[in-house]
C-alpha cells in the first residue's frame, strides 16, 4: 500500500551515476525527514489549534500567555542543532567535489582530462591527445579533416530533443574537468552526477567526477547565457573501460593520406602564416620557402644545422632551443598540436608549393 | 456619517487634491493601486511562461519572446511589485496612525517617494515598450538579475531598466528614511519601544534595510551602465574585469532585498494572529529581536546565491554557516504564531485565513531553504526550478499572501465599508490551491535536474516524464491562481458600491488605528490620541 503510494509520486532525484550520489543523497533526504518532520508538527498544532480554539462566542476571554522560556529554548536550540548537521554534512561533500587535487591524490593520480568549453550555444569536448568534438553542427564542418568518427544514432536522436553536445567518459576512472567559457557565464551541470559549476571566458573552473553506472544521462546549462540557452544541452555517455578504449582509438584515426597536406596548410594558415612567409621574404620568423632540406642552416650562435625532419619537429616543440641567424630576438610560442597535427604540418613545410600525393593528372 | 462628516478621501475632491497631497494615506492608497497594476502586469507575463511551459516541445511563443517574458515578470515583481507592495502601500497607510502621529516625519518626501516611484515605473515601461517601436532595438532578455557580462552583450534596453531600477531605489531609500524618523521621533506618549505594535517593528527593520542596503544596487547598475556604455572594463571579463564581482555587488543588495520583501509580511502576520485569536501574541520579544536579528545578519549571506560561481569553497563554507543563521530567527517566529493560536479564540475571518495560509506556505518555504543553504544538496538545486518554487513559496506564500491578508484587515479602515465575507474566503481558498499546484510541482522539477529559464525542456528518459507531468501542473496551478486573485480583487472592489459601512474597529484589534473613525479623518485622529493600552492586551 504504501510502495503503491510512493510510486505514483513522481521521482524525487536523477539516477545516481557518480561516487558523489551516495553523499549528496543521503543528505538530501535527511533534510527532507527533517522537513516533513516539521511541517506535520507546525501545521498539525496549527490545524488542531484551528479545530479546538475555534471562537464560540464573541465575549470569549483568553488567557495571557506572553512566552514560555523552557519552549522558546527548546524550539531555538532543537534546529541549531539539526541544522549544524546539515551544514557539516553539506560542506564535507562540497569541498571534495571543488578539490581534486587531495582527492585524486588517494586514487595515485591516476585519471582522465578532459577540457569542456562553453560557448554561446553548445560545449565543446576535448579529449586527451587534443580531439575536440564540437556541437553537431561543427562536427560535420569546421573539424571534418580532424574527426573521422561520428556517432550518427545519437546525432540523430539528439536532434529530436534539442541535444547539441555529445561527450563520452569511461565508468570507474576519475575524471578532472577543467571548464572554461568563450564568451558569457555558462554553468556545467551533470544532474546524475550531482556536479555543477559556472564557467567564465578567461577563468579555470575545475570539478571532478568519477562515474559508477554505464548508461545515458544528460548535461545542462544552467546559467541564462542567451537566446539559445534551452539548447546548451548535451547527452553524456559512460561506458565500460573497453567501449571508451574503441571511442579514443576512433578519434585517433588518422585522415586519409590525400587529405594530411591539406590538414597542414590548414594549421599552417591558422596558426604559423603571421610569422613565416612561403616566398621568401622575412617576417618575424624565417621563410619556409626552400627551407626543408637546407644543409649548413646558420644559428644564432655560430653552429649550423641540417634542416631535417628531427630539427623541424624540434622547432615546432621547443621552438627557442635553437634560432636561425638573423630571428635571436624573436621567441616563438610553444605550440600545443598532437602527434597527428604535428606529422600533418611537418609535410607541409617539406612542401610547401603543392601536395606530394597529388598524382600527376593524366590528360 | 454619524461620527463625523468628513475623512481624507472625502474632505479635499478632485484629482489635483490627490497629486498634490502629501497626506500619508492618501499617498498609501495611490502606491496600493500602482502595485496592484505591476502585479497584474508581472502576472500576464508570468502566465506568458506558464503556457509556453505546458507541454515540453511548446512553440507557443518565440524564444525570444520567452526570454523576455521572465525577464520583465521579475523585474516588475521584484521592483514594481513586492518592494513597494507592503511598506509602501499597506505601511504608509498605517505606521503613522499605529505610531499616534498626524502624519509621517517628512510628508513632502513621502510625496516625492510616489513621484520618483512614477518615474521609475514610466522608464521601466519605456524599456518594455520602445523595443516595439524603436527599429534596431530588442526585447530586454538578461533576466532580473542582469548578471555580466551577457547583459553587456544583449541588445536589449539593459541601460534603460537598470536605470529604472536605480530611480525606484530612491523611491526605496525616501519610504525607508521617513519611516525611521517617524518611529523614532513621532511615537505617541508612552509608547516605549517594546510597547510598539509588532508591524512597526517590522518596518523598522525593512527600513534599516532599505536605506543602508538600496545605495549598493544603485552603485552596481550604473556601473553596469557605464560598462556597457564606456566599456571600462570592470565586469566584462574579455577587457579584465570581474564577472563575479558583479554578483558580489548584486546580491549585497539583492539577498537583503528579500528580507525587505519578508519582514513587512512577518509584522502583518503578528497583528492578523493576534487580532483573529483574541490573544496576546506569544513571545513579543522574540518576535521583535528576531525582526532585527534577520535584518542584520541578512547582510553577510549574499554569498549561498554563488556557491558554484567560483568563489572560493572557505566562502562557501562561511556563508553557508551563516545562511542558517539566519534559518533560526525566521523558524522562531513561525513557532510563535502557532503557540499563539493555543488556546485562543480563533475567528476564521478572511484575514486569519490568509494567515493561516501564510503559516503553511511559508514553513514550505522556509523549510526548503535548508536544501539551498547546505553546500552539497545546493549542487543539484542551484540555477533549477526547486529554487523557483522555493522563492515563490516565500516571496507569494509569504509576502504576497500577507499582502493580501493585510489588504483584507485593513480595508475596512481605508475605504470604511466591509467586503463580502464569503467571497473573500472563498478567493482565499482558491489562491491556497491554485499556489500550491504551480510551485509544489517545481519543486520535482528541479530535484531532477530541470534548469532555469529553458524555453523548451525535452530532457532524457530518465526525467523526460517528471518534467511533462510537472509542468503541465504548474500551470493549471498557475491559472487557478489567477482567477482566485481576480475573484479577491472584484470581491474588494464590489464592497466600495455596496459593501456595509465599517466600524471603528471591525476585528476587535487593540492598537491605535483602530479607535479612530473608518476611514479616518484627514490628520488621522479627532482628538489626541492617547496611549491607553498596550497592543496585545486582550
Amino acid at each position: 500500500m504504501l510502495n503503491n503510494t510512493l510510486a505514483m509520486l513522481p521521482e524525487l532525484l536523477p539516477p545516481e551515476a557518480s561516487t558523489f550520489a551516495k553523499d549528496t543523497d543521503s543528505t538530501f533526504m535527511f533534510i527532507t525527514w527533517v522537513c516533513i518532520f516539521f511541517f506535520v508538527l507546525i501545521v498539525g498544532l496549527m490545524t488542531y489549534f484551528v479545530v479546538k480554539y475555534k471562537r464560540k462566542s464573541e465575549d470569549e476571554v483568553t488567557p495571557n500567555i506572553s512566552h514560555n522560556l523552557f519552549l522558546e529554548i527548546i524550539w531555538s536550540v532543537v534546529p541549531i542543532i539539526l541544522v549544524l548537521f546539515m551544514f557539516y554534512w553539506g560542506y564535507v561533500a562540497y569541498a571534495k567535489m571543488m578539490d581534486p587535487v587531495a582527492v585524486l591524490g588517494e586514487d595515485g593520480g591516476e585519471h582522465i582530462d578532459l577540457y569542456v568549453n562553453g560557448k554561446q550555444w553548445s560545449w565543446d569536448i576535448t579529449y586527451p591527445g587534443g580531439f575536440t568534438i564540437n556541437s553537431k553542427d561543427s562536427l560535420k564542418m569546421k573539424n571534418e579533416e580532424e574527426f573521422t568518427w561520428s556517432p550518427k544514432e545519437l546525432i540523430s536522436e539528439g536532434k529530436e530533443n534539442n541535444i547539441t553536445s555529445y561527450m563520452t567518459v569511461p565508468v570507474n576512472v576519475p575524471v578532472r574537468l577543467s571548464m572554461t567559457s568563450n564568451d558569457v557565464i555558462h554553468s556545467f551541470a551533470v544532474p546524475a552526477f550531482r556536479i555543477k559549476k559556472d564557467v567564465i571566458l578567461n577563468r579555470n573552473a575545475i570539478i571532478w567526477f568519477k562515474a559508477t553506472k554505464p548508461g545515458l544521462y544528460i548535461y545542462t546549462c544552467n546559467e541564462m547565457c542567451g537566446i539559445d540557452h534551452g539548447h546548451m544541452i548535451g547527452y553524456l555517455r559512460v561506458v565500460e573501460q573497453d567501449e571508451y578504449d574503441k571511442f579514443m582509438k576512433a578519434l585517433d584515426v588518422p585522415l586519409p593520406p590525400e587529405k594530411q597536406w591539406a590538414a597542414g596548410k590548414k594549421l599552417y594558415l591558422n596558426s604559423c602564416s603571421a610569422c613565416h612567409s612561403l616566398d621568401g621574404s622575412p617576417r618575424v620568423g624565417p621563410s619556409w620557402k626552400g627551407l626543408y632540406g637546407k644543409k649548413g642552416h646558420k644559428m644564432v650562435d655560430g653552429s649550423t644545422v641540417d634542416v631535417d625532419d628531427d630539427y623541424i619537429r624540434e622547432s615546432i616543440l621547443n621552438p627557442n632551443a635553437k634560432k636561425a641567424e638573423g630571428f635571436g630576438a624573436a621567441v616563438m610560442p610553444i605550440q600545443k598540436l598532437n602527434e597527428k597535427q604535428l606529422s600533418y604540418l611537418m609535410q607541409f613545410i617539406k612542401s610547401p608549393d603543392k601536395d606530394p600525393n597529388t598524382k600527376p593528372e593524366n590528360k | 456619517m454619524s461620527e463625523a462628516g468628513t475623512n481624507y478621501i472625502n474632505h479635499e475632491k478632485g484629482i489635483m487634491s490627490w497629486l498634490t497631497t502629501v497626506d500619508h494615506k492618501r499617498i498609501g492608497l495611490m502606491y496600493l493601486w500602482s502595485a496592484v497594476a505591476a502585479l497584474a502586469a508581472g502576472g500576464f507575463f508570468a502566465l506568458m511562461i506558464r503556457f509556453q511551459l505546458m507541454s515540453p516541445e511548446n512553440d507557443l511563443i518565440s524564444k525570444q519572446t520567452y526570454n523576455q517574458a521572465f525577464t520583465l515578470h521579475g523585474v516588475i515583481m521584484v521592483f514594481l511589485f513586492i518592494i513597494p507592495s507592503i511598506p509602501a502601500a499597506l505601511g504608509n497607510f498605517v505606521l503613522p496612525i499605529q505610531v499616534g502621529a498626524k502624519d509621517v516625519a517628512f510628508p513632502r518626501m513621502n510625496l516625492a517617494s510616489y513621484y520618483i516611484y512614477v518615474v521609475g515605473s514610466i522608464m521601466a515601461l519605456a524599456a518594455i515598450a520602445l523595443p516595439y517601436f524603436i527599429e534596431g532595438w530588442k526585447p530586454l532578455d538578461a533576466g532580473w538579475t542582469f548578471y555580466a557580462p551577457y547583459s553587456k552583450q544583449t541588445a536589449g534596453p539593459v541601460i534603460l531598466m537598470t536605470m529604472a531600477a536605480f530611480v525606484l531605489g530612491f523611491s526605496s531609500i525616501f519610504t525607508g528614511l521617513n519611516f525611521i524618523v517617524t518611529i523614532h521621533k513621532l511615537r505617541v506618549k508612552g509608547m516605549g519601544w517594546y510597547k510598539m505594535p509588532l508591524m512597526l517593528w517590522a518596518l523598522y527593520a525593512t527600513s534599516i534595510l532599505q536605506v543602508l542596503a538600496t545605495p549598493v544596487i544603485g552603485i552596481t547598475l550604473l556601473l553596469l551602465a557605464m560598462e556597457r556604455v564606456l566599456d571600462i572594463g570592470i565586469f566584462d571579463p574579455a577587457k579584465g574585469g570581474d564577472p563575479v564581482l558583479f554578483q558580489h555587488f548584486f546580491w549585497f543588495y539583492s539577498h537583503p532585498a528579500v528580507y525587505i520583501m519578508i519582514l513587512p509580511g512577518m509584522g502583518v502576520i503578528s497583528e492578523l494572529i493576534s487580532t483573529f485569536c483574541k490573544k496576546v501574541i506569544f513571545g513579543y520579544n522574540a518576535i521583535a529581536n528576531s525582526s532585527i536579528a534577520i535584518a542584520v545578519i541578512s547582510f553577510f549571506v549574499w554569498g549561498h546565491h554563488m556557491f558554484l560561481s567560483q568563489q572560493t569553497t572557505f566562502s562557501s563554507m562561511v556563508f553557508s554557516f551563516l545562511t542558517f543563521g539566519v534559518a533560526i530567527p525566521s523558524a522562531i517566529k513561525i513557532f510563535n504564531w502557532v503557540a499563539t493560536l493555543y488556546r485562543g479564540s480563533i475567528d476564521l475571518k478572511t484575514p486569519m485565513c490568509y494567515a493561516l495560509s501564510f503559516l503553511f506556505l511559508f514553513t514550505i518555504g522556509g523549510l526548503t531553504g535548508l536544501y539551498l543553504g547546505t553546500l552539497s544538496t545546493d549542487i543539484i538545486l542551484h540555477d533549477t526550478y526547486f529554487v523557483v518554487a522555493h522563492f515563490h513559496y516565500v516571496m507569494f506564500g509569504g509576502t504576497v499572501i500577507a499582502f493580501f491578508g493585510g489588504l483584507h484587515f485593513w480595508w475596512p479602515k481605508m475605504y470604511g465599508v466591509m467586503y463580502n465575507e464569503f467571497w473573500g474566503r472563498l478567493a482565499c481558498g482558491i489562491i491556497f490551491i491554485g499556489f500550491n499546484m504551480t510551485f509544489f510541482s517545481q519543486f520535482f522539477l528541479g530535484s531532477t535536474g530541470m534548469p532555469r529559464r529553458y524555453h523548451s525542456y525535452a530532457g532524457d528518459a530518465h526525467v523526460a516524464e517528471t518534467w511533462k507531468s510537472m509542468s503541465g501542473l504548474s500551470t493549471m496551478g498557475a491559472v487557478i491562481l489567477g482567477c482566485g486573485i481576480a475573484i479577491m480583487f472584484i470581491n474588494l472592489l464590489i464592497s466600495l458600491k455596496t459593501g456595509k459601512k465599517a466600524p471603528r474597529n471591525p476585528w476587535g484589534a487593540t492598537t491605535l488605528e483602530w479607535e479612530t473613525q473608518s476611514p479616518p479623518v484627514h490628520e488621522n485622529f479627532e482628538e489626541e490620541p492617547k496611549f491607553t493600552r498596550e497592543p496585545y492586551s486582550y
